[in-house]
């Protein structure tokens, strides 16, 4: 037994636990480490998410602040005792129907709370709800579709029912196909993978945030029993470097520090304890070198480079010279906006296993967007020629939320190297605070706008001169810039346009990818200015925007001409619709100390990689002799749920019932690439291909149905799983395959999608750089207490033509969950970095909305389909968050009668700029 | 349930058992070094062979608590980054291996035997090989494995 441990019983979901505990072991730490229960989450350690919320003796408890010698004699429920053995508890039934999963790293937390909750109170409301799930923090569904899942199992357990999964027809709204594995704590996300003979490994940071290495000495943590190596660039048999537009982020850094989030070494030890405490005894000594913190200093001449290259990481220009307007008396109106850096704060921190298999294949699992890339860049670290890609298998885990953070991987290369150096599998989880020093980051922005408007309110001309910080490293410095840029007029068809972007090098932090990859900030920097503009012409700012807006045969900025789609003014209608948009009537309403207020917002947003770059989806399909039929496709879905959005495509397509079906993605080894998981594009992309291979193999059994039914295959129609021809009758998927396979016809089909598009002129940025367009609009209402500062977003709707929506539901979850993330954004939430040093490493410091702080969120779908769209889909996951940001913020415009420049508008904030009363 | 200490592959272990738990047991299911094999547990396969203090056994027939303070060497160790081990290069060349599953036995067995005498004739190849079944290959190539000195 180990020294000061003494022995402790329990039951866990009722089965008997006896074992020895130490004092400073909590709950959470003996149910995943000892016990093997990975069901409970650990999403911060220091009790602020609620990931690890379990039930002990009726009541919810945060397992990672719970000394685990106080579960003596206590009853234990985990999310996996909820379930009986495959029925599920009405709880998880609902989340499943109300779209309440994701990616599911909060689920365990939140059903755990929501149970506790409903033993104590049969009949809870939505005050209830709030307050017994405010401890839980969820990243993706906005809270709204959980509030929704827990009311209904209430009501459903009041009445003995249980929600039951529907068909699985496109426009319904099916359990997700990772559900029940989320639910019941099943699904393995990489922390929880375990490997016999397992090795653990901790980096070591670096002690300053801008400097150069001059020596690492690690011999006070190898005498530490239990460590095995400590690991230096040295070690790195590759290219020490990450990044896949610019392979510049050092895996160990080397001799250069370049931000507070460079990891200098990797000690590798037995136990994940060893490997934090010696990680801590390695000595790392610096020279400091005077770092650069804003973009100002950046750009000053003469300041020195922090690349060899200098401190711009890329610039672009895009102009439109339209017809001069010399009739119209024009104004001229000039903003300047700003931004700053914002963690996206998945749930799961990075993590990563590695592992060699039994084939000798380097297997590495870990969260993921793109197991492609990730496999090339790992190839490059271990120094794997090309061409030998079958050495190395990238799978990605069930992950927790992504937002474009898994593209620049931090834990995997890590993870691999250790496994690789010392032939055991290795794991490498990061904490919290090292998650936000050490990973991507949104880009902070400065955005000028200067408009000239006529004397009808059009914009005749805009200006735009937009810097985005993009910190120590590249990352896709120069496709967000794009991005950003293209989008920064906002959905507007303004005939003249001058804009210029700049993205800088700066050792604040370190900027990636993040939902909406640029267009986030550059959309709400120009919803400001159209605000601003609106209100100097005294019009009512809808009016204002459709007058401007995008139509059908509009062209962008970049000289694209829309076609086939109405564009901005239905979602604005249906919006302002929808919400019952005040109009010019409205006023700025005061009531006391608070002031109500009204905002509106649309946004556009091209799906798909987009300006010539290659974007492909590929998928197979395979009929089993059983009947079976076998998708693959190597599109992650890492909780916005493409995976069941695909396979409705296939099951429509092909009639197959559900429960024959089945779809394998994100593996190098089983299933064909088919590109990112960003740019909203999985739907459309690869959602084309599935529709393009089901499509190939349908043709392939027309015939044999044809004969089966005695029609001609033209009559033949698909529903509900069954082949059927009007006054012929219907036939079962089981007989068809039979036949099929009596006939030997080759039921094996694979398809490639190809999204075409056009490179940008790269002197005026001119061309077709996206296919195809989302539209969203939304509106809100603030209430602003003028006293205290607080801000509450009370109602908002949220309007988005995104093709024809496959699953309602989800979708939803989508939207509810942009709003909210966007609402974080214009509220509370900014990474404030000082002279280097990160000042928010934490749930407390980094401030995420959380239950109580959710408007209601009314959601609307203008269903236009899209004629490229598989089955009329277009893309989502990204302009959930676009229009909403600008809505909220022009709506606190509204309320506090001034206007920020800045976000987030945080109480202090608000109350240092309100006109002293 | 006893205590018992040893080496394998280099690394000291205790393991915590009933003593008459048999080495093989212990490798497989406690140690999860898998790579020694499980052909019947009586001592007639030769599938499990391991070396204790350099000596071939059959580790199916060994309690654990005989195995006290000595040097256990299992197929695992025989993994190396890099140039393979000649043992297993030599398998591998002369196709040796068909399903693999009698293979670490053999090699196993092959080593110890080298050990011994790096230069056996093939008659003692035979005979010390004697206790490892293989139904796939017909033994001729893994003579010739054992016998190529690299
Ligand atoms: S892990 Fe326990 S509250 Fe976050
Ligand atoms: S579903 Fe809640 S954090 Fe992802
Ligand atoms: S398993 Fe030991 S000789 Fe067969
Ligand atoms: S190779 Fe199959 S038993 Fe020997």
């Amino acid at each position: 037994m180990v020294t000061g441990s003494r022995i402790i019983s329990f039951s866990v979901n009722s089965r008997h636990c006896s074992l020895p505990v130490t004092s400073r072991e909590m709950l959470l730490d003996v149910l995943r480490n000892r016990l093997e229960l990975t069901g409970a989450k650990r999403g911060c350690s220091s009790g602020s998410c609620g990931a690890c919320t379990i039930v002990v003796n009726g009541s919810a408890v945060r397992s990672c602040r719970y000394p685990a010698f106080k579960a003596d004699g206590c009853e234990i429920i985990t999310v996996e005792g909820l379930a009986e053995i495959d029925t599920l508890h009405p709880l998880q039934a609902a989340f499943l129907s109300s779209g309440a999963v994701q990616c599911g790293y909060c689920t365990p937390g939140m059903l755990m709370s929501a149970y506790a909750l409903l033993l104590r109170n049969a009949r809870p409301d939505r005050t209830d709800v709030r307050r017994a799930l405010k401890g839980n923090l969820c990243r993706c569904t906005g809270y709204l579709p959980i509030e929704n899942a827990v009311l209904a199992a209430a009501e459903s357990l009041r009445n003995q029912t249980a929600p039951r999964d529907t068909g699985w027809g496109v426009g319904q709204s099916p359990w997700r196909i990772d559900g029940i594995e989320k639910v019941t704590g099943r699904a393995l996300f990489s922390a929880d993978y375990n490997f016999p003979d397992m090795v653990h490994a901790a980096p070591v940071w670096t002690p300053v945030p801008s400097g150069r290495i001059v020596n690492i000495e690690p011999n006070d943590a190898l005498a530490i029993p239990g460590v095995i190596r400590v690991l230096t660039w040295k070690d790195i048999p590759g290219l020490n470097a990450v990044g896949r537009w610019k392979a510049d982020r050092p895996v160990l850094a080397e001799h250069a520090i370049r931000f507070w989030g460079d990891c200098v070494a990797l000690v590798i030890a037995q136990s994940p304890e060893t490997a934090r405490a010696a990680a801590g005894k390695v000595i790392v000594k610096t020279v400091p070198v005077p770092g650069i913190y804003s973009m100002e200093d950046a750009l000053e001449p003469g300041a020195s480079p922090i690349w060899e290259t200098g401190n711009t990481a890329s610039a672009m220009v895009v102009k439109k010279e339209g017809k001069p307007d010399a009739e119209n008396q024009t104004a001229i109106v000039e903003d300047r906006f700003e931004t700053g850096f914002i963690e996206h704060a998945l749930l799961e921190t990075e993590a990563a296993v590695a592992h060699i298999d039994s084939d000798g294949v380097l297997t590495v699992i870990g969260p993921s967007q793109n197991v492609f890339f990730d496999r090339l860049e790992l190839m490059r670290i271990l120094g794997i020629p090309p061409r030998q890609s079958h050495r190395i298998r990238v799978i990605q885990a069930h992950t927790g939320g992504a937002f474009g953070k898994r593209e620049d991987m931090i834990a995997q290369p890590l993870a691999a190297l250790a496994c690789w150096i010392t032939r055991r599998p290795a794991k490498v989880v990061l904490n919290r605070e090292e998650s936000f020093r050490s990973t991507t980051k949104r880009h902070p922005v400065r955005i000028i706008h200067r408009s000239a408007v006529d004397s009808t309110g059009r914009v005749r001309s805009l200006e735009i001169d937009l810097k985005a910080d993009t910190g120590a490293y590249a990352s896709w410095a120069p496709n967000i810039l794009r991005k950003s840029l293209v989008h920064s007029t906002g959905p507007y068809d303004i005939p003249s346009v001058r804009l210029a972007g700049q993205s800088v090098y700066t050792n604040s932090a370190f900027s990636g990818a993040m939902r909406g990859f640029g267009a986030t900030q550059s959309l709400l920097a120009a919803e400001y200015h159209m605000n601003h503009i609106a209100g100097m012409l005294k019009m009512d700012p809808l009016e204002f925007r459709i007058k401007n807006a995008l139509v059908n045969h509009s062209q962008t900025a970049t000289g694209q001409e829309l076609t086939g789609t109405d564009a901005l003014p239905p979602v604005l209608h249906a919006a302002a619709r929808r919400f019952r948009w005040p109009g010019p009537a409205r006023g700025r309403q005061v009531k006391g100390n608070i002031s109500i207020g009204y905002g509106i917002a649309g946004a556009f947003y091209g799906i798909g990689y987009g300006n010539g770059i290659p974007d492909k989806g590929q998928a197979e399909i395979r009929i089993d002799p059983d009947g079976n039929a076998h998708l693959a496709t190597g599109a992650v879905d890492y909780g916005q749920g493409s995976s069941t959005v695909l396979l409705q495509i296939a099951l429509e397509t092909l009639g197959t019932p559900r429960s024959s079906a089945y779809l394998e993605t994100g593996d190098t080894k089983r299933t064909p690439d088919s590109g990112s998981t960003v740019a909203s594009r999985q739907t459309f992309v690869t959602g084309n291909a599935v529709l393009k291979a089901c499509t190939r193999l349908k043709q392939i059994l027309l015939p044999v149905a044809a004969d089966l039914l005695k029609a001609d295959p033209q009559t033949i129609e698909i529903h509900s799983g069954k082949w059927k021809s009007r006054g012929h009758g219907e036939i079962s998927w089981n007989d068809l395959i039979s036949e099929a396979f009596r006939r030997n016809l080759n039921l094996v089909q694979k398809a490639r999608y190809f999204n075409p598009t056009e490179p940008l002129d790269p002197s005026t940025g001119q061309g077709d750089v996206y296919r195809t367009y989302a539209f969203a609009a939304a509106c809100s209402e603030v209430s602003v207490n003028l006293k205290n500062g607080k801000i509450r977003v009370i109602r908002m709707t949220c309007a988005h033509d995104s093709g024809r929506i496959i699953h309602p539901e989800l979708a939803k979850s989508q939207v509810t969950g942009g709003a909210v993330m966007a609402a974080g954004l214009v509220l509370s939430e900014e990474y404030r970095v000082k002279e280097g040093i990160p000042q928010t490493l934490d749930f407390n410091t980094y401030q995420l909305m959380r239950f109580g702080d959710v408007p209601d969120i009314d959601v609307v779908f203008v269903e236009t389909p899209d004629p490229l769209g598989p089955m009329g889909a277009k893309g989502l996951g990204e302009p959930a968050t676009l229009a909403a940001a600008p809505a909220i913020l022009n709506a606190v415009t509204d309320a506090a009668g001034i206007q920020f420049n800045r976000i987030p508008v945080t109480p202090e904030i608000l109350l240092s700029k309100l006109p002293a009363r | 349930m006893k205590s018992v200490r040893f080496r394998v592959n280099g690394h000291p272990v205790t393991v915590d058992v009933p003593p008459a738990m048999s080495l093989q047991t212990v490798l497989r299911d406690v140690l999860n070094l898998t790579g020694t094999k499980d052909g019947c547990r009586g001592g007639e396969c030769g599938a499990c062979t391991v070396l204790v203090d350099g000596e071939p056994v059959n580790s199916c027939l060994i309690p654990v608590c005989q195995i006290q303070d000595r040097e256990v060497i299992t197929i695992e160790a025989f993994e190396r980054p890099g140039e393979p081990h000649p043992l297993i290069r030599a398998f591998a060349e002369q196709n040796a291996v068909q399903c693999g599953f009698c293979t670490p036995g053999m090699i196993l067995s092959a080593a110890g035997l080298l050990a011994e005498n790096p230069r056996p004739d093939r008659e003692t190849i035979r005979t010390v090989l004697a206790g490892n079944i293989c139904r796939c290959t017909g033994y001729e190539n893994i003579f010739r494995a054992t016998d190529i000195r690299y």
